[in-house]
Parts: structure tokens; C-alpha cells; sequence
């Protein structure tokens, strides 16, 4: 009974950021289209891409804004955590979905004036022709990236949420000296870069980038998802109030 | 029927016990005045009955339903915090419109006539208000949305003497319209006083009166006189504290009925309810 505006609350708190991402990007886009005419029209081979992951990082973003305010409002109105969260799952789904369709729809837009190239095209997992199966598939793997992003960013924020002061000033300070200071330092001197091709080859598997074939990155970005999502959960469901 | 029923309730922050075991009922379309001195746990209970924060013991039931994390048992409750919960960007009229969406009862036409009696203008973002107009926004979300329990935890913050007056005739009116179960949490007790039906008393986390104000004011009285007179009448009777002037004593006498046999020279009055709390809830409490 509650679900419905809960939902409604969040695609409203959601808007206005897409909308503002879009004109970025389409601005973006059109600024780089007019510019690179002149170097195509002399002969140059110009190829742009980036808008995947252009919103990745901003629904990232958006995930990390996702809980502080959203949840106040749901306390307020007397929502209970299982509803809000669930309300934050469908907002995220077709926000993900929305943004999955408008990016491949800008991209064929663009793939008119420029030489425009997707993510899933370069990676083309497997794939060797266009044609139905890949703009499905596409899509799909788009979906998947942007609620796992969104996710992963709701997760980050409500642990910070649940942190004490202490405990997060100490990871706000000790995870950037631990990560991009020590571990460097330790890894180069001791196991020759070792430790941080194994964080990255982990995140790439467990996002599904490093599989050559896409039913096997989405069944791995599904279990991904379902990680994340249940720690997300498990991180809300006795948050409380906070100032 | 809109009944609050707290069962057993024990809420611990660190090492201190907020609340210790705590049992009472808000009864169903009364007005309770949630009575105690700062730090005696009366947010805490507020938070707690509307899941705001969770419990280390005991449950809290709303029409015969566990409030904890129920969609359903929490359409019914209304609770003005302290806190303001709307996002502050967001300007009054778009808030009110929100609370409609929650609690679907809302009337829009009474929250804009508040509006204009309390003048608030509705353009308004929340973030530029002032104290006393937040306390006023929240009023106003909380006297329109219709919700069949209101927990109004201090209300009045920040309110002149006249918004006060106002406030308090607009819960009434908003009450005989419609009945609802509403719990005031405030310190200003003698404002509250002529509003209130029920009054809970809470110190240092627990419940140390729970009843209708009528019988608690019958049952609190003033014995005033000379200092022996006083101390040989008020001899074996519940003395919630004394003041003392010159060789006058003023004893304050919790018991269950007024004496009828009042020798000369001595003066029996009635307490009022702020009165009674102060003694109440003063550090020494009830002597013997």
C-alpha cells in the first residue's frame, strides 16, 4: 500500500538528475560532432564513445546520493525500511532500463554524424555481426552495469550512514592512505604489482567485463548484483534515523 | 481504533539505558501529554513507536499490530519529531503535496488555511525557515494529514506566545472534527495542561505515572502552615517535596484522596500539573 508512493517519490527524486545528465551529454555530444566535422572532413578517422560510462559513473553518483534524503522521507511518512528498499530497487530498475534505451537510441543518432562506438561493441562479446541478438544483448549488459552501479553506490552510502563519526573519519581517511598509498608501496617493492592486477582482475570478472561472452558476463553480473544487493539490504534494514 | 499499546520496551545507547522496561497504552481517540524533564526518554519513545529507531527489548503493538517495519500499522501514525525529515530544497507546498501521497486523507484545503492563519506562505523552502515556522510547517503536515494517531513531539518549539495560543485551539478544533489519538511530548505543561486528557510521566526511563489528568490533579495537594503544623499533619502521607519560608512550610502531598478533617491553621490546595511534575520528577521523588 505503500510501495506505490514510495516509488513514485524516488523516480521524482531521480529526474531531475537524468534530466540534467542528458542535456550534459547531449550538449557534450553535439559540441564534439560540430568539432570533429572539420578533422572527418579532412580525411581523419575520429571514433567517440564514453556515454556508457559516462553514466555509469553518474548513477554510481546518484547511488551514493540515493539514501540519505529518500530514506528521511520514507521515515517521516511512516515507510518501512522493506518498502523503501524495495521502492529504491524498482526506481533503480527503470531508471536503468530508461537510460539503457536512451543511450542506445543517442547512440544510433550519433552513429549517423560520427563515428560512434558502444562499450559492448568494443568488448562485442563474442558477437561478430549486428542484428537483433546483439542489440538485445546489448541492452541487457547496459541494464545490468547501470543497476549494479547504482547499487553498489546505495550500498557505500548506507554503510557510511551506519558508521559512527569515528569509525568514518577513519575510513574516509584510511581507505585513500591504505589503497592508493600503502598497498602501491607494498605491492611494487614486494610482489612486483601482483596484489592490484588481482583487485582488478576480480572486479573485471565479478562485473562481467572480462567475459568474451555476454550470457556468461550477465549470468555473472546477475550473481554480482544479487551480492550487492543483499548486503545493501542487509546494511538498511536496522539502520535508523540519523541526524 | 487507533491504540498504542508499548510492551516491555528497553532501549540501551552505549552504556546508558535510555529506556528500562517500559509499559504503557496511549489510549484510542484521547489526548496524552507525554510528560518528562530532558534526557527522561520521551523521543526515544516517540522514535520507537514509529520505527524511527529499533528496540533492545519488547514490542510496541498499533491496533493489535507489531508497528516494527509494518507498512500497515504505520499509515496510521503521524509523528512530528524534532528532526526535520523533508528534504530542505524542497519548498512547503511541494511537502504537503507528498504527505498526500503517504496519507491519502490529507487535506489540502485545511493545510493551506493553516498556512494563511500561521502565515506561512507555501513557496516557501523549507531550509529558509526559522524555528518557530519549522515547528509551524510541521503542524501543519501533521494537524492535515488526518492520520488516526499524532505524535507531536514539542510542538510548540520555537512558537510565540500567539502562534502557541493558535496552535493549541487549531489541535482542538482539528480533534472534535475528527477524533484521533495524539500524544504531546512538551515541557511547556501548563500550556498543554487544559488540552491533555491522559498525562504519562516518564523519568530517567521509566514510566512513574500513567492516567488521566483528572484523577492525578485530585490526587496531588499543597499543605501549607506553620513547619510543625505541617510536618505533624502530612506524617505518614506520600511527600513528594517541601518548600520552606520563614516558618512557613509548603509540603507537597501525593496521595489518593484530599483529607477531610483540615485543622486550623492549615491550608489544603490543589496542585497544579506542573507543579506536580516538578516534585515528581525531581531528584529525590516520593517520601514517606
Amino acid at each position: 500500500m505503500r510501495f506505490k508512493p514510495a516509488l513514485k517519490y524516488q523516480i521524482y527524486e531521480a529526474k531531475k538528475q537524468i534530466i540534467i545528465f542528458y542535456i550534459a551529454a547531449i550538449l557534450f555530444y553535439t559540441l564534439m560532432a560540430i568539432s570533429m566535422g572539420g578533422l572527418i572532413n579532412s580525411g581523419a578517422r575520429v571514433t567517440i564513445s564514453g556515454l556508457e560510462a559516462a553514466s555509469i559513473i553518474f548513477l554510481f553518483v546518484f547511488g551514493l546520493n540515493s539514501h540519505k534524503s529518500a530514506f528521511h522521507m520514507m521515515m517521516a511518512n511512516g515507510v518501512s525500511r522493506k518498502t523503501f528498499f524495495r521502492s529504491f530497487l524498482a526506481s533503480a530498475a527503470a531508471v536503468s532500463i530508461g537510460m539503457a534505451v536512451i543511450n542506445s537510441l543517442i547512440g544510433v543518432i550519433l552513429k549517423q554524424f560520427i563515428d560512434y562506438r558502444t562499450i559492448f561493441e568494443q568488448l562485442r562479446h563474442g558477437y561478430t555481426a549486428y542484428g537483433a541478438a546483439f542489440f538485445g544483448m546489448e541492452l541487457l549488459w547496459q541494464f545490468y552495469c547501470y543497476i549494479s552501479a547504482v547499487i553498489v553506490g546505495h550500498f557505500i552510502t548506507t554503510l557510511f550512514y551506519r558508521m559512527n563519526k569515528t569509525v568514518k573519519l577513519l575510513v574516509s581517511i584510511g581507505a585513500p592512505v591504505f589503497f592508493l598509498i600503502v598497498l602501491p608501496i607494498i605491492d611494487s617493492n614486494l610482489f612486483d604489482g601482483a596484489v592490484y592486477n588481482a583487485i582488478g582482475r576480480f572486479f573485471s570478472y565479478i562485473s562481467g567485463l572480462h567475459s568474451q561472452n555476454a550470457p556468461i558476463s550477465i549470468c555473472l553480473k546477475s550473481a554480482s548484483l544479487a551480492l550487492w544487493t543483499g548486503l545493501s539490504y542487509i546494511t538498511l534494514r536496522r539502520a535508523p534515523v540519523k541526524a | 481504533m487507533s491504540v498504542i499499546e508499548v510492551k516491555n520496551i528497553t532501549k540501551n545507547y552505549g552504556g546508558v539505558t535510555a529506556l528500562n522496561n517500559v509499559s504503557v497504552t496511549f489510549e484510542e481517540n484521547k489526548i496524552c501529554g507525554l510528560l518528562g524533564r530532558n534526557g527522561a526518554g520521551k523521543t526515544t519513545l516517540l522514535n520507537l513507536i514509529t520505527g524511527r529507531i529499533f528496540a533492545d527489548g519488547g514490542e510496541i503493538l498499533i491496533d493489535n499490530e507489531r508497528a516494527a517495519e509494518n507498512d500497515i500499522a504505520m499509515s496510521k501514525v503521524y509523528c512530528f519529531g524534532e528532526q526535520t525529515l523533508y528534504p530542505e530544497s524542497m519548498s512547503v507546498k511541494k511537502a504537503l503535496e507528498w504527505t498526500r501521497e503517504f496519507y491519502p486523507d490529507t487535506d489540502f484545503s485545511y493545510a493551506e488555511e493553516l498556512a494563511d492563519k500561521f502565515s506561512l506562505s507555501v513557496k516557501k523552502k523549507i531550509k529558509s525557515l526559522s524555528t518557530g515556522y519549522n515547528s509551524i510547517f510541521k503542524i501543519i503536515v501533521a494537524l492535515s494529514c488526518n492520520a488516526p494517531v499524532l505524535l507531536l513531539d514539542e510542538p510548540v518549539l520555537g512558537l510565540d506566545a500567539n502562534f502557541r495560543d493558535l496552535f493549541y485551539r487549531e489541535l482542538i478544533a482539528c480533534y472534535s472534527r475528527r477524533p484521533k489519538t495524539i500524544v504531546i511530548s512538551t515541557h511547556l505543561i501548563e500550556e498543554a495542561a487544559d488540552v491533555i486528557e491522559n498525562v504519562v510521566i516518564i523519568k530517567n526511563g521509566e514510566i512513574i505515572i500513567s492516567d488521566m489528568t483528572q484523577n492525578i490533579l485530585t490526587k496531588g495537594y499543597t499543605v501549607t502552615g506553620a513547619a510543625a503544623a505541617v510536618d505533624d499533619f502530612t506524617k505518614g502521607q506520600k511527600l513528594l517535596g517541601a518548600d520552606t519560608l520563614g516558618g512557613i512550610k509548603s509540603a507537597y502531598v501525593l496521595e489518593s484522596g484530599r483529607p477531610a478533617d483540615v485543622p486550623e491553621g492549615i491550608e489544603v490546595s490543589r496542585m497544579k500539573l506542573q507543579s506536580l511534575f516538578i516534585h515528581l520528577t525531581n531528584n529525590g521523588g516520593i517520601k514517606k
